[in-house]
């Protein structure tokens, strides 16, 4: 009687289960989160989200910075998803089936701009009885609107729905960065908007602008015109005036986004000189000046007096405590023919030694941008040089053998920020992200309190091959890479589950309207961008 | 061809030298050209770079005129004599020794290093090419640095250079107000849609908007009336024809006068490059007056086939990527756009006879797909830029994707003795019905695509899964076929066959083309098959041209593989045409045709195909249209940075070349953000529609549809025949059981004489498993007919 029994059951369960071996993995765009959350349950149960009764309602304190996010994230879950007209029909879907609003709670009051020490972790809770976002401050409210978004997907009944899903979330580092170079090539501001859309969609909170370089200076400025006048490509088409930098300021505040300037002295700055003229170092051969100029000149005052009034203006213009201020690759070549540098140097008791002179310069840089109540970020060749730096002062780190250089700086007590693994404008066939997803930041032996220090990351893309035309395609996806490695645990390694929801999220960026390219081989996203041309 | 030689004359002198020189040599009325700088401790110092500039205006004088240069405008004074004009072309015609012995002006070829390194003090230390570094001086600056950046863009300068260019130092005023186009002789249609396209490219859309570009404009020049040239009048001495087909003449003269400028072309499709290029030589000022320098070009490619493969297969390209292609195609001269239209990965395109291929095959079946009516739009305008579309259906590799809609298309693989084992290979070569679809498929496709030549692919066949097959394995035996690769001699020569017949009903015939695996493999071509080069070196064509087959060459030009820097001087240079391979020209009586840039699209997509695509392919344009000595880098720089700013100004959205720079005002980049299309044109349907992702292509098991799922999934396991036997089995067992515990001696006498008494649970269950075991050899009927049938199956004959 045994196989009477067991016959049946045995093909029936043969045939069940491949068919449902069969079906898992049939669905493909899920609602899963980028980054991926600290931790996240989530249930198969999910509701729907109809663009006529859902709502969003703040039950905390309330700012510009929520409701224009409220705005925002209204029209990025419901536009471009038109309600399919074909043969199927859409039902009525019971209120108990239906999510009618999200309440955010913000418990302490709004901070007009974001800052270093924000507070960006939030509690999301999807359930039957509605769905709620705690967080202490706004820029959490901001993070955890932006997984809302993402955890809303499009059913195939021909709904958004939303599972059920119970959210803790907050950063694994403070500091998240882009690097965009709009000196090698000029960037309009609607692509710097573009960009800082697509930061937000990757919880990136750092705008690093590095806006003037050799190649050129487009910031206008307010009390140096000249300097755009002489050193932008086109002085009328090619810069960014005082009211562009507060648009881009703007934007980015509202979504949560520092934006860290850049004006890289003593070297990277032949833009400079076209309208300051005393300021750079003029370079001798045979005893004659050359007709070249090279890296600021730190023996004169006008330098310094310059430099105390532009960076009084910065510190006005530029509303994020930290300014980066440069100081990589800076070459001595010109300095050691300068006959008054030399002469300097001799009354300063330098001897032969540049990298005291270049101290000498960074020391009362700083000096002034302490004067000014502004924070300093530098590149690691300030400190390689022996600079004595402010304990306030964060270094950048972008040479290689990374981590013996952040095991150096830490222990010297300064905080850190890494690019080194993560130059996006090198570029190569197939998938790099990989790459840039599996690195580990700290990896390097010291104390817990040294790797403390290390407060974030970078990635940079330099703009010498890459202008408005290609850098969104450039940067995004890779920079996601970059955004889970600094965002999500350190224990979220596993490529799989990575492959399966950058992909997915390339095909919601690509929805929003950031032109992000492929990130894996072959396949397709349910809306392609169209960039051909106008 | 002799002409094209002088043309060329400049080319050996330095580029760079005069680069600097052109940059310092832009004075036009009403702008001062600062010749002095002022240093820090203002002092007036003379700037050297500027006197030497000088001089070579002074030495150059009216000799420059006759050389391929950098067309620059002079003072009116100049221009008011009208003595400037240099001797007419055919003078300088006439002064071209005959002969092969090239004279001493004429451009040899010479590696980078021997460039005499023009020294101007403080400029030229490193040079851009060979470190990717670039000093030089921007024209707005009155101080100078050392500063990385992008050869500075020549305005007006042709791309790809025509074989005889010869500008002069005059300069006409052109208006977009009434200037006209004028055709000369027989009315065509194609050459009124591309006067209103060119006039587009050159004026933008200026056109009947009269009051916002005149108004608010000073005018710049007192003494000169409103526009010097007014018409362009285009004659073409043969009939108009249709289509553009691979033997079209592409060659032109193109005179700019003070009067009007005139385009003589044989055939309408040299007019519409002698268009383009007439395009290419007006230049903007810095007011925004539209200028054209006196010209003669005597022009004709050097290869008549020059194309660009799309993969609309990996990813799906929008037809308006494919449109924007056409046009970017058009303003670099290039003529044929081969479609690789279909691969493993999807199958977009739409099929009326065998719509279950696009139904099943393509990514998404309505918004992933290429219709009719698409199609024939993009071979419209196609042919309005003289463009040929040649679609590339590869078999019988890269054809998984073909499997989804087409039963029993593609060779099942076996693993060793065990049956199936669910994967499937190239399209299955020894039975007859494989013919009947391909010869029904390549009806529609001859019908739809209107070009000569259809690509027949032939790339990359993986030959292990016909190896394992048994039914190959016995077709083989049976016919004394001892290599696999002869199977694809076997296709390949009935695929040929049915091509050609189907060929007979079209008034143009067919011709294919097909990769050079299908040469290596032994098949036996016909003499008219092209053969495209893509892999290994130069002496691939040489042994292919041997044996008297044509050849297109593609090998340098994968532009999909990526690399930090700039690489368009490598495929500017591609080594093989460069030297070696207009030997293999002559020497095989032109059986080298062309060659093509392609771009697979892996990592690429809608959102980075033209940035990724163009301004590099601009390179191998220039390599297969212009002559082959022009070689130098250096030269070509400048040339194809005004080519990228142009395409930018015209609207396409190509990537960067080489370094830091910009386009200027009149040139200039995308000064807004993209402008995406509105999300009401995208046509969305929900996720079920889509299949799994395909991603690792050579695991693909094409799926069928939905209501075969469970049959085909298990015809696809081998598990099916044991699993049979054991549910019959299983199912006779019980039934036996369940009678026999009724009546167990004679149960089936007893069932039969209806004298057995029943319980219900037993009469239940014996109905249970009865219907069951029914049940289930009906719905594995088909496996075992097909099984059976596959031995039984019609085969094509043996070789």
């Amino acid at each position: 009687m045994l196989s009477m029994a067991s016959s049946p059951l045995l093909v029936v369960v043969t045939v069940v289960v491949v068919w449902t071996t069969r079906d898992v993995g049939a669905v493909r765009f899920r609602g899963q989160p980028w980054p991926q959350p600290a931790s996240v349950s989530t249930s198969p149960e999910a509701l729907v989200v109809l663009r006529n009764t859902f709502q969003f309602r703040a039950s905390g304190s309330t700012c510009d910075i929520l409701y224009e996010a409220f705005d925002r994230y209204y029209r990025i879950v419901f536009d471009k998803f038109t309600v399919r007209r074909g043969k199927k029909r859409l039902q009525f879907v019971p209120a108990a089936k239906r999510l009618s609003s999200l309440d955010v709670a913000v418990q302490n009051p709004c901070e007009r701009y974001p800052s270093l020490e924000m507070d960006e972790s939030y509690d999301l809770s999807v359930s039957q009885s509605g769905a709620t976002l705690t967080a202490p401050a706004i820029w959490g409210a901001l993070r955890g609107l932006e997984t809302f978004s993402q955890l809303i997907y499009f059913s195939s009944d021909g709904y958004l729905q939303i599972n059920l899903t119970e959210i803790s979330d907050q950063p694994r580092f403070r500091w998240r960065g882009i690097l965009l170079d709009t000196s090698r090539h000029f960037l309009p501001k609607e692509i710097i908007y573009q960009n800082l859309d697509a930061m937000a969609f990757n919880k990136i909170n750092v705008f690093h602008w590095h806006i003037v370089d050799d190649n050129s200076f487009p910031y206008q400025s307010r009390d140096f015109p000249e300097m755009s006048i002489k050193g932008a490509y086109d002085p009328y088409t090619h810069v960014y005036t005082q009211g562009d930098v507060s648009d881009v300021i703007e934007y980015a505040r509202l979504r949560g986004i520092r934006v860290t300037a850049e004006f890289d002295t003593p070297g990277h700055s032949q833009s400079w000189g076209n309208a300051i003229t005393y300021l750079l170092t003029k370079c001798y051969s045979g005893g004659h000046f050359n007709g070249n100029y090279g890296p600021i000149d730190p023996t004169v005052s006008t330098t310094y007096q310059f430099l105390d009034s532009f960076i009084k203006e910065l510190s006005e213009v530029f509303k994020d405590h930290y300014l980066h201020l440069g100081g990589d690759e800076v070459s001595f070549d010109c300095w050691k023919s300068n006959p008054n540098i030399t002469d300097f140097m001799k009354k300063m008791g330098f001897g032969s030694d540049y990298s005291k002179l270049e101290n000498h310069y960074m020391a009362k840089l700083l000096e002034i941008v302490d004067r000014h109540k502004t924070g300093a970020v530098v590149w690691q060749d300030v400190i390689d040089n022996g600079v004595q730096l402010h304990p306030d002062t964060v270094v950048e780190i972008w040479r290689d053998k990374e981590q013996a250089e952040l095991a150096k700086v830490t222990a010297s007590g300064l905080r850190a920020i890494l690019s080194s693994p993560w130059y996006l404008d090198y570029i190569g066939y197939g998938e790099q992200w990989e790459s840039y997803y599996k690195y580990e930041p700290i990896n390097f032996n010291g104390t817990d309190a040294q790797k403390a220090l290390v407060i974030g990351g970078e990635a940079c893309l330099w703009a010498e091959y890459v202008d408005s035309t290609n850098v969104i395609s450039r940067l995004w996806p890779r920079a996601s890479a970059v955004a889970e490695r600094l965002w999500s645990p350190k224990t979220v390694t596993d490529m799989n589950s990575a492959s399966s929801r950058i992909e997915e999220h390339r095909c919601r960026m690509v929805r929003r309207g950031i032109n992000a390219e492929p990130a894996i081989g072959p396949g397709f996203c349910p809306y392609e961008a169209y960039s051909g041309g106008e | 061809m002799l002409r094209g030689f002088l043309g060329l004359v400049v080319f050996a002198s330095g580029g760079l030298f005069h680069l600097v020189d052109a940059v310092l040599q832009y004075d036009r009325p009403g702008r001062v050209n600062t010749q002095t700088m002022k240093s820090a401790d203002g002092k007036v110092e003379i700037d050297d770079t500027v006197q030497l500039s000088s001089l070579i205006s002074d030495a150059g004088g009216k000799e420059r005129a006759s050389v391929v240069q950098f067309p620059k405008p002079t003072s009116h004074q100049e221009l008011g004599d009208g003595n400037v004009e240099a001797r007419p072309p055919h003078a300088a015609i006439t002064s071209v020794p005959h002969g092969d012995t090239p004279s001493s002006r004429y451009p040899l070829p010479r590696p980078s290093t021997a460039r005499p390194n023009v020294d101007l003090g403080i400029k030229t230390q490193v040079d851009w090419f060979d470190d990717t570094q670039y000093y030089a001086l921007r024209a707005s600056s009155d101080t100078r640095f050392r500063v990385q950046h992008a050869p500075i863009p020549e305005p007006g300068s042709p791309w790809p250079m025509p074989q005889l260019y010869q500008p002069y130092n005059v300069s006409f005023r052109i208006s977009p107000h009434g200037f006209e186009f004028h055709s000369v002789g027989e009315p065509c249609e194609l050459l009124e849609v591309n006067f209103r396209r060119i006039r587009k490219n050159i004026f933008g859309d200026v056109e009947g908007d009269a009051a916002a570009t005149d108004g608010g404009k000073q005018p710049t020049v007192d003494n000169r009336s409103a526009a010097d040239v007014r018409t362009l009048n285009v004659t073409v001495l043969k009939e108009c024809s249709e289509f553009p087909y691979l033997e079209m003449d592409e060659s032109y003269d193109l005179e700019v006068k003070r009067s009007s400028v005139s385009i003589i072309t044989r055939e309408v499709w040299g007019a519409i490059r002698g268009m383009e290029t007439f395009s290419q030589l007006i230049y903007q000022d810095e007011f925004g007056d539209f200028w054209i320098n006196k010209t003669y070009i005597h022009d004709y490619p050097r290869f008549k086939h020059r194309g660009i493969l799309l993969d609309t297969s990996r990813h799906f390209l929008e037809k308006e990527t494919i449109l924007a292609n056409l046009e970017a195609m058009a303003q670099n001269k290039m003529n044929v756009f081969h479609w690789h239209i279909v691969d493993d990965q999807s199958f977009p395109y739409e099929s009326k006879v065998f719509p279950n291929l696009t139904k099943f095959g393509s990514y998404h079946p309505v918004s992933h797909v290429y219709t009719h009516e698409d199609i024939s739009e993009i071979i419209e305008q196609a042919r309005i830029r003289g463009i040929r579309v040649i679609p590339e259906f590869d078999t019988p590799g890269h054809t998984f994707s073909w499997g989804y809609g087409q039963e029993h298309l593609l060779t099942p693989c076996y693993n060793y003795k065990h049956g199936p084992n669910g994967m499937y290979g190239p399209i299955n070569p020894i039975l007859k019905k494989t013919y009947t679809f391909l010869r029904r498929l390549f009806d529609e496709i001859l019908s739809v695509f209107k070009d000569k030549y259809v690509h027949l692919g032939g790339d990359e066949v993986p030959f292990d899964c016909w190896q394992s097959n048994p039914f190959l394995q016995n077709f083989m035996k049976r016919n004394n076929i001892s290599d696999i690769k002869e199977l694809l001699g076997l296709y390949g020569r009935e695929l040929l066959k049915i091509v050609t017949e189907l060929g007979q009903n079209r008034a143009e015939g067919s011709g294919f083309i097909v990769w050079q695996e299908v040469f290596d493999n032994g098949v036996k071509l016909k003499p008219d098959t092209i053969v495209q080069i893509w892999s290994g070196d130069s002496y691939d064509i040489d042994r292919v041209t041997k044996s008297g087959l044509r050849v297109i060459f593609s090998t340098c030009w994968y532009l999909n593989y990526i690399n930090y820097g700039q690489d368009w001087d490598k495929y500017y240079r591609c080594e093989q045409v460069g030297s070696q391979l207009e030997d293999y020209r002559v020497r095989n009586q032109s059986l080298l045709i062309g060659g093509e840039a392609c771009l697979w699209t892996e990592y690429v997509d809608d959102d980075s195909v033209m940035s990724r695509l163009w301004p590099r392919a601009a390179a191998t344009a220039e390599r297969l249209w212009s002559d082959r000595h022009l070689v130098d880098v250096h030269q070509a720089a400048p040339r194809i940075e005004e080519q990228r700013c142009r395409m930018l100004r015209r609207g396409l959205h190509v990537g960067v070349l080489s370094g830091p720079g910009h386009c200027s005002r009149y040139g200039r980049s995308t000064q807004s953000a993209r402008q995406r299309k509105p999300a009401e044109d995208k046509f969305f349907v929900p996720v079920e529609y889509f299949h799994e992702p395909k991603a690792n292509y050579h695991q693909v098991n094409p799926a069928q549809p939905k209501t075969k799922a469970i049959r085909n999934m298990l015809e696809s396991t081998m598990y099916v025949i044991p699993l049979s036997v054991v549910v019959i089995v299983f199912c006779l067992a019980a039934i036996v059981v369940t009678v026999s515990s009724a009546s167990p001696r004679s149960c089936f006498i007893a069932i039969l004489a209806h004298q057995m008494v029943w319980t219900s649970v037993q009469k239940r269950l014996f109905i249970v498993f009865f219907v069951f075991a029914i049940g289930w050899c009906v719905w594995t009927a088909p496996i075992w007919i097909h099984t059976w049938s596959s031995f039984h199956s019609a085969e094509v004959p043996a070789p």
